[in-house]
């Protein structure tokens, strides 16, 4: 669900490796035992990624169709041991935003810290993790899609197989935990070969569907781990749409820690 | 500026001997810049005949190239701005010029560069390391200051030592320029008093997160203080006060607690300098509303409290004032934004208030608008006696020169008592109304009650116009 549809999900992808997959699920396996599973298993196959390196295009459509892009770059670190996820992102354009960076520590326990920074001021800034729900760089991705989230941040409902585009998916539903998230539920297709969540519907706190991600082009990096080329989010109530189209991806290209840290985040270029 | 050392810096970096050295700084660079428009207008003309209107330009442009797999890097951004009618305000700086090395666990840097240290909105007090660029208007514009700086990165926090050489001198707004000292400020003058003028300074600053919610920050000056006192010049037909810098030593704390949305900062300073010693904080809490309304909107609430136990002697315009904000973020795709502040001193009821917005127009455009109320400003009450006037300045935050204080009492003191006033005037009247003029000036410069007279601050009306290239 969300996982895949986080920005570190997408570098944290699932492993070819086509299990015979979800047999495991024995005969006792409720739904949300069964829901758990499958996105345990999505979340192995992204294991040992290491670090990543991308640039990518955000393209904003409003109703009338008008258009304007963002052009960022992304750095990830795989967590290690208790550290979680670290992702750094640089924004290129638009022009006046250039050098502002986002540093996101992603924890398993508790909320993600944040950090922005604002070059014009030379300060970097503290993101209140409350602020998860809102838009991000004015697009229909919110900071909560682009942050990144761990399995254990939601409760899963296993719902029914369906066919999407040829590719047999399990569908599974996700609560998330977080009283700030800004959805009530998640419902998420997930391909039944290699555990890559193809396409999402979002439902807001009134419970009304809100948001439709639809993932792909996958591409497989280094033998094991799948990635979207493109990212469309689609917003029913307001008519927007972001599309986010990942380029010049990199795996293990040897980024270390010194790159993810506070003072990184100020000369990130 | 110090246009010496860019000058050095430009034959050093372009003579060929040093070329080769250099050649990695001239490869797969890469420039980009700012430009701005900006035109002001104000309600009235200025107290000393200033225009009502002004346009101003200024252009920053950056070039920055790394090499080494991005071990090492330059960057350099020179600015320049032109002023219609403020040749002070007319200016040339480096905002940054340095070279950037890093390694595993720490990086250097070593030029110009402009450092950041706060945590509050209305006004960073520990903020030291750079001079403030007065004349921008924006008082979070600093000038660059040439510096070493060696940063280490640790599990226990980010430790930073600097080395500061090379002090620059605040600007400040010239004769014709509007926002200025109802007496000019002799820029060309400055004087420093018990510490050298490229004294070298010296920081360091620790900061680190504690637990989930909390970041501390410590740090430690010493060197020239950036805050200049003034003295009077005691001419009052050419009447000019003029910068004097001394050393201080200040401790600075910062705090920042962020709990859901709310968010509770202080930054604090202890100061001490062979002219005095004192504490002054700054602190307050904000809180955000989020999507309201259940649109993409947030809206920000700040409240701040200034506070300088020199109360009325501080140099400063805020000593227990109270600043409320509101900043409401729209989150749409041209990261519209306004900014609603105002400070309030409510001792003497003086208030200023100022309106923000801004908006991104296609991909390389963004306007700016700004405006500023003086709502309440203190006013003058007249009449009193020349003695008093001489006793008040030299007992204000404004003088630092004890004997020449004593000198001008005995003099101002002498021209009353003994000599009557016209002794001055070479029997031309147009010069007593200057004099008296200058009189009420020194008496307004010293009635530091009243702070924001000091600033000639009529409301006024900005528009900016940003291209980015």
């Amino acid at each position: 669900m969300l996982k895949t549809v986080q920005l570190r999900k997408i570098w944290k992808p699932m492993v070819a490796v086509a299990l015979l997959a979800m047999p495991l699920i024995g005969h006792t396996e409720t739904p949300e035992e069964k829901g758990l599973a499958i996105f345990e298993e999505a979340d192995k196959r992204g294991d040992g990624y290491v670090d990543s390196k991308s640039g990518m295009l955000m393209v904003l459509k409003d109703k009338r169709g008008n258009t304007s892009k963002r052009q960022m770059r992304v750095k990830g670190l795989e967590g290690k041991g208790d550290d979680g996820d670290k992702t750094l992102m640089i924004f290129d354009t638009p022009k006046d935003q250039k050098g502002t960076a986002l540093l996101t520590f992603s924890h398993t326990n508790k909320d993600d810290d944040q950090w922005l920074y604002l070059p014009a001021l030379k300060r970097v800034k503290k993101i209140a993790s409350k602020k998860k729900s809102g838009p991000f760089m004015g697009s229909e991705f919110s900071f909560e899609d682009i942050g990144g989230s761990e399995v254990e941040e939601y409760d899963y409902k296993y719902l029914r197989d369906e066919t999407i585009d040829g590719q047999k998916c399990f569908v599974v539903e996700s609560y998330p935990k977080d009283k700030y998230s800004g959805y009530t539920r998640v419902v998420s297709w997930v391909d039944q070969e290699h555990y890559r969540t193809l396409k999402a519907e979002f439902y807001d706190r009134k419970k009304s569907h809100l948001k439709t991600l639809v993932a792909t082009g996958f591409t497989l990096y280094n033998d094991k781990f799948w990635r979207p080329d493109m990212l469309e989010m689609v917003n029913l109530q307001t008519g927007k749409s972001t599309v986010l189209k990942t380029s010049d991806t990199v795996f293990g290209s040897g980024l270390k820690s010194s790159a993810f840290n506070k003072n990184a985040l100020k000369r990130a270029r | 500026m110090n246009k010496i050392a860019v000058a050095a810096l430009a034959m050093l970096v372009l003579s060929s001997p040093s070329y080769a050295l250099f050649e990695p700084l001239f490869e797969d660079g890469t420039w980009s810049a700012e430009m701005n428009g900006e035109w002001r207008y104000f309600n009235d003309p200025g107290e000393f005949g200033q225009s009502k209107s002004a346009f101003s330009y200024s252009a920053q442009a950056e070039y920055y190239v790394d090499w080494n797999d991005g071990e090492d890097s330059f960057t350099f951004t020179p600015f320049v701005r032109l002023d219609q009618i403020d040749d002070n305000r007319t200016h040339l700086d480096l905002r940054e010029a340095y070279w950037g090395h890093v390694g595993e666990n720490w990086e250097t840097k070593l030029g110009y560069t402009r450092i950041f240290w706060g945590r509050t909105e209305f006004l960073n007090l520990v903020d030291v390391v750079n001079q403030k660029d007065f004349v921008e208007g924006d008082t979070t514009e600093k000038l660059g200051q040439p510096l070493f700086q060696l940063s280490l990165v640790h599990d226990i926090g980010i430790l930073d030592f600097y080395v500061l050489a090379g002090f620059r001198e605040r600007t400040f707004q010239g004769e014709d320029g509007r926002l200025r000292a109802p007496i000019v400020i002799d820029v060309d003058n400055a004087r420093y008093d018990g510490v050298e003028k490229n004294n070298l300074d010296l920081a360091v600053r620790w900061s680190q997160p504690i637990g989930d919610n909390l970041e501390v920050a410590v740090s430690i000056f010493s060197g020239t203080n950036r805050d200049p006192r003034f003295d009077f010049n005691y001419d009052l037909f050419d009447p000019k006060l003029i910068p004097v810098y001394t050393r201080m030593d200040q401790f600075g704390l910062e705090l920042e607690y962020i709990y859901e949305g709310w968010v509770v900062k202080l930054e604090a300073i202890a100061v001490e300098s062979p002219v005095e010693s004192y504490t002054a904080a700054v602190g307050g809490v904000e809180y955000t509303f989020d999507t309201v309304f259940d649109s993409d909107i947030d809206v920000t609430l700040i409240t701040e409290y200034l506070w300088d136990e020199r109360g009325s002697d501080s140099a400063g315009f805020f000593e227990h004032d109270v600043g409320i904000g509101t900043r409401i973020t729209f989150n749409d795709e041209q990261s519209t934004e306004i900014l609603i502040g105002g400070i309030i001193d409510f001792d003497t009821n003086e208030a200023l208030y100022n309106i923000e917005a801004s908006r991104r127009i296609g991909d390389s455009w963004r306007v700016e608008i700004l405006a500023m109320v003086v709502a309440e400003r203190g006013e003058q009450e007249l009449g009193q006696s020349v003695l008093e006037i001489a006793n008040s300045l030299a007992n204000s935050g404004f003088t630092s020169d004890a004997i020449s204080t004593q000198f001008a009492i005995d003099l101002l003191s002498d021209i009353v008592e003994e000599k009557g006033l016209l002794f001055l005037f070479n029997g031309e009247i147009n010069t007593y109304g200057e004099f008296v003029e200058t009189l009420q000036q020194v008496q307004r410069l010293a009635d530091t009650d009243r702070k924001l007279s000091i600033l000639e601050s009529d409301d006024y009306f900005q528009i900016e116009v940003k291209y980015y290239y």
